[in-house]
């Protein structure tokens, strides 16, 4: 069980499709030792010449293969991986994935978002490629993001933005819900990406975004942000920030924003809607 | 893991300094996209001047590090866009860098260079749209930040601001190969591409074998390389931009040549007028391989998303200067300069390629008469980057004023010498901040008249030396030229044939009566057969039909006897004698075995002194236009034949010929070129060489003689073209120099160190500065023993020394400027010193050690550095030189000027030493990967050994003591001494 992570990764490096991996040397005794966790390893090995060697050969491989069996089990669990093959030396991975979207799949992609049947499966074929599993985990994302901001920490925002787009909150991210967030913020009307953003703001769902929670939020983003940015002196805390908020946004002053109060203060503020219109036309 | 160390670093002042440190840590962190990021962004904070001091290094950076970051490369790009300079510096590099790659076409390396080359290509010749809007591919993690930093937008609007660009340029990352190759296919179908795409390249892929197409300035910069080394050899003077004009013209040949005339003429129409670059085929080659000879790289076909159908939006734009938007005006003038400059220079480099193929004698006579046709087009919206770089109004790479060249004098260019190679020194006259890119300007505005005007024409290629471009040129366009007609001699070549005829018969009748004429031209065939192979006239010579009637009916309609450019005329018809002349004089060389030498000396006399005086008539006397022609010349100077290798003799006078030969007599000739000596004043008396005027001297005469010399702003620059040689690790050592003397100022060290520039244009091509009031150690001391033994002073023959020269030149020991002048020697001594111990600068003999007018010091020529020497020998084991002559002008060891040149060196070597890492990330950082010789032993041990130099374990007073050590150790070190000796008596080298 202790190599199964180290194992993991180097299947990352695999073609998603049925590709060749040709075991680097360290990775033979790996098998190896899956094979000596079956069944204990023969002590005594015999010659290559000797007689009894076909049936020492014989019984090293299904060994082996007992050992993959078993390694198998242990990486579909984990990872999308539906089963590994040995064939001379090499061991391929295959993944329970399918490399391309089926026709209902596709039909009701193309319904929910707004990209074209040949999009999705380019976009299909990224996801795979980036996420071999087929899905995102929590701690892929956030590593994304550690890449991203080396000199914050992004690890909160990390976490409430990973929630919004878990929306069936199975704890990771899957192509759909990637490619709706995707459609939503790239191609989306403004109103469809306001609707969208109020779910990371409003954590506990219930409609309404509390001062608290906007506070939350934005200390999560200068968290992350650190001291790259340089923020005009109004700004310069996150309660400055959420206080500026709630100025121009809360209307009825009841310390907190409701969806309409969220629209329309948003789209007044022209920084916010040049900085909601990020990717327009790139993807 | 956290980065507040780092970043704090990141953000003090000592980071900030200069782009050093941010270029090292590029290097170390290129595996954390983050802050590969930030420090691009640090990198965007310095001025374009110390961006393009360390190019050469992010261009390295870029190519040799394989991460997952696009920071540096939008950086790049961002940077080609904003600056001409900066676009045409990296175009060059990456071109370089390319060549070296060309062998592993599927290696990453590869891939992230054509593509940022494909990229500057556009910036440089493309039809000029911006590439800011390229599209994302399917990069999942940054656009899922992408995502989320639209979600942040609302709480915080400076964050997508901010970490957006980051995202989008990871998003933009072209996906692996694998993955591309079954997209591009479906890529295509939307909006029924597939067809013209497929159409385009199988188009272009036919017209690759003709690639040699004299009007496509891309092709034939890339492809040069391949010219150089296919045709190194026997390339003669007008071939390498004729390829097919060499051949002999068969059927075959035609139905591709019209083929890509009718392709031309498709895309000029699709093109639209808005478009800058008459490139045919610049589609095409953005979605296939650069247009190189390279091997076919596996994966090719990349998808540009987007692309076509912004493209197919410009088609119907009108052309008139005020419909033009201000950018796509200043992209219009942009890619005239962009053309216009690499034209210049690609035929200043093919002028030089060329010159290896002439004799010796010839050369010069050669040079001068492809120089003429090449300032004809001057003045252009040509400049020199780099050694006489444009001007930066307020600081803003953006806002550039260029130094115009105006004119090329042939007459002041000088071939040099060189082993193999053909150098040559150029005077070029400049108008000073003469242009730029403003569109409101007036001139700009007649210019961009100009060059919308000419859109949709044939347009000539400037400053082409080929006799196809000025075919073309001359005939309208809208006629279609017969190829019949493209491939049939003009005026030059047929009276050149008939000339040959001539002199052939003439010295028939003199020296071997017994020939008949048939039997000599019967004897033709195998001396002809090289010829049609190489160079483009061959076939006149070679095919009978070509010398008879029907060659001369053709003349008939040649453009030389059309009275509208008179002077175009004359100096084409002169380059064309000359080069006939030289491919003569290239295949009597051939055929010399079968001759009796006697005759092969005549004839090669003749044609050289035809060559001399058809030269002289029209460079040097005033009435051009009256040149005579080459026949009379051909029979006036047809008299006494004189030996080549006297000729060779009688240039450098009468000297004792023993002390004549080899590199050494070469050296001086240089010297006296580059160095401003008058060769006549110097043969005759060194001492009056006062060579410091000799350059102001040398540009009061120019400018006095020049149209343009009464403007203000005019200027004379010299520089050196070279090819064939790489003269990388040459910019590299000048690089490394001038870091080091960045070092002494900041630290206070009063030494002294001449900053040298040197362009790379190419993997082996290059424009070196020169050193304009500056002659060799040796041309010296070489100078001032012959005069002292001519003049009976010196009857035991004793080589004169530095001393000798310093006091003739600046006067006896115990005057102000004799002090003065030792002082600026001690200042450059001890920097050249400290700097030849810590980068292993070898070949040091007094050939490559120059005095200027001062008394200074310069070292040049870096073939040898760090880890190579000549020969790989050791022979030069000293620390650094310092022979006995030096110590001698020091005033012995004991001697005031030489306890300062220890303090001096001690001072620089403590400055070095603190900033020893600069030095070291740079060597560093250049030697991943490299092909440069001088990384020969192996980057660990070049590095080690280097850092070992610095001894940095020592404290401040012991390095102060292992100074003395090294000064010690090098006084007249025997290796030194060996190695001088072995210069002299080898190569004559004093």
């Amino acid at each position: 069980m202790a190599d199964t992570p180290k194992e993991e990764k180097k299947v990352h490096d695999v073609e998603p499709d049925c590709e060749d991996l040709t075991p680097p040397p360290d990775r033979r005794t790996s098998i190896a030792d899956l094979g000596h966790h079956a069944r204990p390893r023969p002590y005594h090995i015999p010659r290559y010449v000797s007689e009894s060697y076909p049936k020492f050969k014989q019984k090293q491989e299904y060994a082996l293969r007992i050992g993959i069996k078993d390694f198998e089990e242990k990486m579909g669990k984990s990872t999308g991986v539906a089963h590994l093959q040995l064939t001379e030396g090499q061991l391929t991975v295959h993944y329970n994935s399918q490399s391309k979207l089926s026709q209902q799949e596709l039909a009701d992609l193309q319904k929910a978002t707004h990209f074209d049947k040949k999009e999705l499966q380019q976009w299909y074929k990224g996801f795979l490629k980036d996420c071999p599993s087929g899905m995102l985990t929590k701690s892929e994302f956030q590593k994304i993001y550690k890449q991203f901001f080396p000199f914050g920490d992004p690890s909160s925002f990390a976490d409430y933005v990973f929630n919004v787009f878990d929306a069936d909150k199975s704890g990771s991210i899957d192509f759909k819900e990637f490619i709706c967030a995707l459609s939503v913020t790239s191609r989306g009307k403004m109103e469809d990406k306001l609707d969208w953003a109020f779910q990371l703001y409003d954590i506990d769902g219930d409609g309404k975004i509390s001062y608290d929670e906007m506070l939350s939020i934005v200390e999560a983003i200068y968290k992350m942000v650190g001291s790259m940015v340089k923020l005009p002196e109004d700004e310069d805390t996150p309660e400055k920030r959420v206080k500026k908020i709630f100025r121009m946004m809360d209307k009825d002053e009841n310390g907190s924003l409701d969806m309409a109060e969220f629209k329309e203060g948003s789209k007044r503020d022209e920084t916010i809607v040049s900085a909601l219109s990020l990717y327009d036309g790139l993807v | 893991m956290s980065w507040n160390l780092l970043e704090r670093f990141i953000e003090s002042e000592h980071f900030n300094r200069d782009p050093s440190l941010t270029v090292a840590y590029l290097a170390r962190y290129a595996e954390h996209v983050g802050i590969h990021y930030v420090l691009c962004s640090k990198l965007r904070g310095f001025s374009y001047e110390e961006i393009e001091f360390f190019l050469p290094q992010i261009c390295h950076l870029v190519i040799s590090i394989d991460n997952e970051s696009m920071a540096l490369e939008e950086f790049l790009i961002d940077l080609c866009e904003e600056s001409v300079n900066g676009a045409l510096l990296t175009f060059w590099l990456l071109q370089t860098y390319l060549h070296d790659l060309s062998s592993q076409p599927t290696s990453n390396a590869f891939q992230t260079c054509r593509r940022l080359y494909n990229k500057v290509q556009r910036i440089v010749f493309g039809s000029g749209e911006p590439l800011r809007r390229e599209r994302i591919q399917e990069n999942v993690l940054p656009v899922t930040v992408l995502s989320s930093l639209v979600l942040a937008g609302i709480g915080f609007p400076l964050l997508p601001q901010h970490a957006g660009p980051l995202a989008i340029a990871q998003a933009r990352r072209p996906r692996p190969i694998e993955d591309t190759i079954s997209d591009a296919v479906p890529a295509a179908q939307k909006l029924g591409r597939s067809a013209t795409v497929a159409g385009t390249t199988a188009a272009s892929r036919k017209t690759r074998p003709e690639s040699g197409d004299p009007r496509d300035p891309v092709r034939r910069k890339t492809r040069r390389p391949v010219d150089v080394r296919t045709n190194g050899v026997h390339a003669t003077a007008s071939q390498p931009s004729t390829p097919g004009l060499a051949e002999p013209p068969s059927q075959s040949r035609k139905p591709s040549w019209h083929g890509q005339r009718a392709s031309l003429g498709v895309s000029k129409s699709t093109e639209g007028f808005t478009s800058t670059s008459s490139l045919p085929d610049q589609h095409s080659r953005k979605s296939s391989n650069p247009p190189m000879s390279l091997p076919a790289a596996p994966g090719v076909p990349r998808r540009i998303a987007g692309d076509i159908p912004r493209r197919h939006s410009q088609v119907m734009r009108p052309s008139t200067p005020a419909t033009m938007s201000r950018n796509a005006k200043m992209r219009a003038l942009r890619q005239n300069y962009f053309r216009s400059e690499t034209q210049f220079l690609t035929a200043l480099e093919g002028i030089s390629n060329r010159l290896v193929s002439v004799p010796k004698p010839a050369r010069l006579s050669a040079l001068r008469a492809e120089l003429g046709l090449i300032a004809q087009d001057l003045p252009a919206e040509v400049d020199i980057p780099l050694i006489c770089p444009a001007t930066l109004v307020d600081g803003s790479a953006s806002k550039s004023r260029h130094h115009r060249i105006v004119r090329l004098n042939p007459a002041e260019a000088t071939s040099l010498n060189s082993a193999e190679k053909v150098p040559y020194l150029l005077m070029l006259e400049v108008l000073r901040e003469d242009f730029d890119f403003d569109p409101e300007s007036q001139q700009n505005q007649e210019l961009l008249a100009k060059i919308l005007s000419e859109k949709g024409k044939q347009k000539r290629r400037l400053f082409d030396t080929t006799d196809a471009a000025r075919l073309a040129a001359i005939t309208s366009p809208q006629e279609q030229v017969p190829s019949d007609s493209v491939l049939e001699p003009t005026t030059g070549d047929l009276s050149s044939a008939s000339l040959l005829q001539d002199l052939e018969e003439n010295s028939k009748k003199q020296d071997s009566p017994r020939s008949k004429p048939q039997q000599g031209s019967s004897r033709e065939p195998p001396r002809l057969s090289s010829g049609v192979s190489t160079i483009s006239t061959g076939p006149s010579l070679g095919t009978p039909r070509n010398s008879d009637g029907q060659g001369r009916a053709s003349s008939g309609t040649s453009p030389y006897l059309r009275p509208q450019n008179p002077t175009q005329a004359d100096v084409s018809a002169l380059a064309d004698h000359m080069r006939t002349a030289s491919q003569m004089l290239a295949q009597l060389e051939l055929s010399a075995a079968k001759r009796p030498k006697a005759e092969v000396a005549a004839i090669k006399g003749k044609i050289i002194a035809s060559m001399q005086s058809l030269e002289e008539q029209s460079f040097l006397s005033e009435d051009v236009a009256q040149g005579p022609s080459f026949e009379t010349i051909m029979a006036k100077a047809g008299a006494p034949p004189t030996e080549t290798d006297d000729l060779v003799e009688s240039m450098d006078g009468a000297t004792d010929p023993k002390l004549n030969t080899g590199k050494g007599a070469d050296r001086m000739e240089n010297d006296a070129m580059t160095g401003g000596i008058q060769r006549k004043g110097d043969r005759d008396d060194p001492s009056a060489a006062t060579f410091g005027e000799a350059w102001e001297e040398k540009k009061e005469r120019i400018r006095r003689s020049s149209p343009y010399g009464w403007i203000k702003h005019w200027d004379l620059v010299s520089v050196i073209v070279k090819t064939g040689a790489d003269l990388r690790q040459e910019a590299f050592a000048c690089q490394l120099i001038e870091v080091c003397s960045k070092i002494f100022a900041e630290h206070d060290v009063d030494v002294w160190v001449k900053n040298m520039r040197i362009l790379v244009t190419g993997e082996t091509s290059g424009l070196i500065e020169t050193i304009t009031n500056a002659v060799s150690l040796h041309s010296l001391k070489r100078s001032l023993t012959l005069a002292s033994i001519a003049a009976g002073t010196n009857p035991k023959k004793r080589i004169a020394t530095l001393v000798d020269h310093y006091t003739k030149t600046f006067g006896a020991p115990d005057s102000a400027a004799y002090a003065k002048a030792i002082d600026c020697f001690v200042r450059s001594l001890a920097a050249y010193s400290i700097i030849s111990y810590v980068l292993q600068l070898k070949d040091r003999h007094n050939g490559n050690i120059l005095i200027d007018s001062y008394g200074h010091v310069v070292h040049i020529d870096f073939g040898f550095m760090l880890s190579n020497s000549p020969g790989n020998m050791g022979f030069e084991a000293a620390p650094f030189k310092l022979t006995f002559e030096y110590v001698e002008l020091l005033g012995g060891v004991e001697g005031e000027a030489f306890l300062k040149f220890k303090e001096l060196m001690k001072d620089a070597f403590q400055a070095l030493r603190r900033e020893a890492e600069r030095i070291v990330t740079m060597v560093e950082l250049m030697g991943r990967e490299s092909k440069m010789p001088c990384y020969g032993g192996g980057l660990a041990n070049v590095i080690s050994a280097l850092r070992a130099r610095f001894v940095l374990e020592k404290s401040k007073e012991e390095a102060r003591d292992w100074v003395e050590d090294l000064v010690a150790k090098s006084v007249g070190s025997y290796y030194t001494r060996l190695y001088d000796t072995f210069q002299y008596r080898s190569q004559g080298i004093y």
